[in-house]
């Protein structure tokens, strides 16, 4: 035991000093970097008595309502979609290779980056909240469809198995015995994907698709760096309240 | 009961009804346009790019690697700070929680921006990034595998006269420690994919390529760096789970 200790340390050693070589990172180089980090952040904030640039609050707040708008829809209509996927990806209501095939098409749409779908929906769809909706969309598809599958395996048999008995058809065992036992569940994997979606939404304009971070992106490239720090500071503000506040709906619902 | 179920529906629906409005582009899509794109990506695949991916690929992990690493360590002393049981006064564990929670909610690809803007683009921000994101998450792991520690064991060591730091040292340490290397490699493995688009913004990593050929619209080499990050995050996906499975 002591000896793959051992063995184990010296191949994280070596993993961490060839991703240092490849990465240029090393501790002298980051102390020398660091006073141009607590400068870059000390920018953010207005100096000498210069008040924020309030002026961008207008463009902030319909960006950041643009935000939530594509969070909700994609939360929501992602996760309607992913309602009818125990069908064919949980090993409770579909056959053997269906699910198979079921559970290999989830973990590769949950495998693509969002920001990656975000990218090529962008290039394609032109930029635009669009392009976010619809990455959102897919994730919240993914990660829902992923969580309720899996509930789904562990719910109780036995009202499946009564109205089996009783000659009704896998539909009916669906939507009369698997499906009312999830519902709970399925809400509260619904508000997970949403916070995961508002936090990702906040960032997608960087690549062109939608909402705050296109204001963002366009302040950086005016180099307005109080307006970055403001824009920064009122979305993570924002974030952070939706995301304490549906944590603790979900708490409730479970 | 059934009135504010009503009261919740309709609330819903017309929250979505609202956010839906707000979705529209300039231009109408053009779905015979976007058919072309993929084929143009995945058929066949320009398997000529892959090699210039696979460097990307490459420093896409070492940037995860490094980044998590890094994270690990940073995270210890807050696991420590916000673990319940190790309190000596009952507001830090509550502040330490907050905190992580607010590194947590930060995104990084906004500390990515910030870090291209004060060190300049490269995978250097890339692991800064990372770094600095995921103290959130292997903190709060961390707190919370502290506080499920035995209390027994660390009340019989505080009996034979331990000190505080040995039985940090005797107690916690080897109990918790298979998990938290547990935790580490899990958020390995979500950084894998993080780090793979951080080079959108200009931090390093097979984003990097990503970021060029979409500018010039290449979508024969985007269709192979779609692949090969997809390909990866799975590969990364399954060994993880296997190692975490072995430490367990």
């Amino acid at each position: 035991m002591k000896g793959r200790g051992w063995l184990t340390a010296a191949i994280v050693a070596g993993v961490l000093y060839w991703s240092a070589l490849g990465t240029g990172f090393s501790l002298p180089e980051l102390s020398e970097n660091l006073p141009a980090i607590g400068e870059f952040f000390r920018k953010l904030f207005p100096s000498d008595g210069k008040p924020w640039p309030t002026d961008a609050l207008p463009e902030i707040t319909k960006r950041l309502i643009e935000t939530f708008r594509i969070a909700i829809s994609a939360s929501l209509f992602g996760s309607l979609l992913a309602l009818p996927l125990p069908l064919i990806a949980s090993r409770t209501l579909a056959g053997k290779t269906l699910y198979t095939f079921g559970r290999a098409v989830l973990n590769l749409v949950r495998s693509v980056p969002d920001l990656v779908l975000a990218t090529l929906l962008a290039a394609s769809f032109g930029i635009g909240p669009m392009a976010g909706f619809l990455a959102l969309l897919v994730f919240s598809f993914g990660v829902v469809g992923k969580l309720l599958c899996d509930s789904v395996e562990t719910i109780d048999p036995g009202p499946m198995e009564a109205i089996a008995a009783a000659g009704g058809t896998r539909f009916q065992q669906a939507f009369c015995a698997v499906f009312p036992q999830v519902g709970p569940d399925f809400l509260a994997y619904t508000l997970y994907s949403f916070e995961i979606n508002v936090r990702a939404a906040s960032v997608l304009g960087v690549v062109g698709a939608g909402g705050i971070g296109m204001v963002l992106q366009s302040s950086l490239s005016l180099m307005k760096y109080t307006q970055v720090g403001l824009v920064i500071l009122i979305t993570f503000g924002v974030v952070f309240l939706i995301d304490s506040f549906s944590t603790w709906l979900r708490g409730r619902l479970v | 009961m059934r009135a504010w179920r009503v009261f919740y529906t309709l609330l819903v629906v017309a929250l979505v009804g609202w956010s839906l409005g707000g979705i529209q582009n300039s231009a109408p899509p053009n779905t015979k346009e976007i058919g072309e794109i993929i084929r143009q990506m995945f058929f066949p695949p320009k398997l000529s790019y892959l090699p210039d991916v696979l460097t990307g690929i490459r420093e896409s992990i070492q940037i995860a690697a490094l980044g998590t690493a890094i994270a690990a360590v940073l995270a210890l002393p807050f696991g420590v700070l916000a673990a319940r049981n190790l309190a000596r006064l009952a507001a830090l564990p509550f502040v330490g929680k907050l905190l992580l929670n607010a590194i947590r909610t930060f995104p990084e690809i906004l500390l990515a921006i910030a870090f291209i803007k004060s060190v300049g683009p490269g995978p250097f921000a890339g692991v800064l990034a990372i770094a600095i994101h995921s103290i959130g998450m292997i903190g709060k792991l961390y707190a919370e595998r502290i506080e499920t520690v035995d209390k027994g064991a660390l009340e019989a060591l505080a009996a034979t006269g331990a000190s505080q730091l040995e039985i940090f040292r005797n107690g916690i340490v080897p109990e918790v420690l298979p998990d938290f290397l547990s935790f580490a490699l899990y958020r390995f493995d979500l950084n894998v994919r993080s780090a793979s688009v951080l080079g959108l913004v200009g931090a390093g990593g097979v984003g990097t390529l990503l970021q060029i050929q979409r500018l010039g619209g290449n979508w024969p080499e985007i269709g192979v760096i779609v692949i090969a990050i997809v390909v990866t995050v799975l590969l990364v996906d399954f060994f993880s789970a296997k190692l975490r499975a072995k430490l367990a």
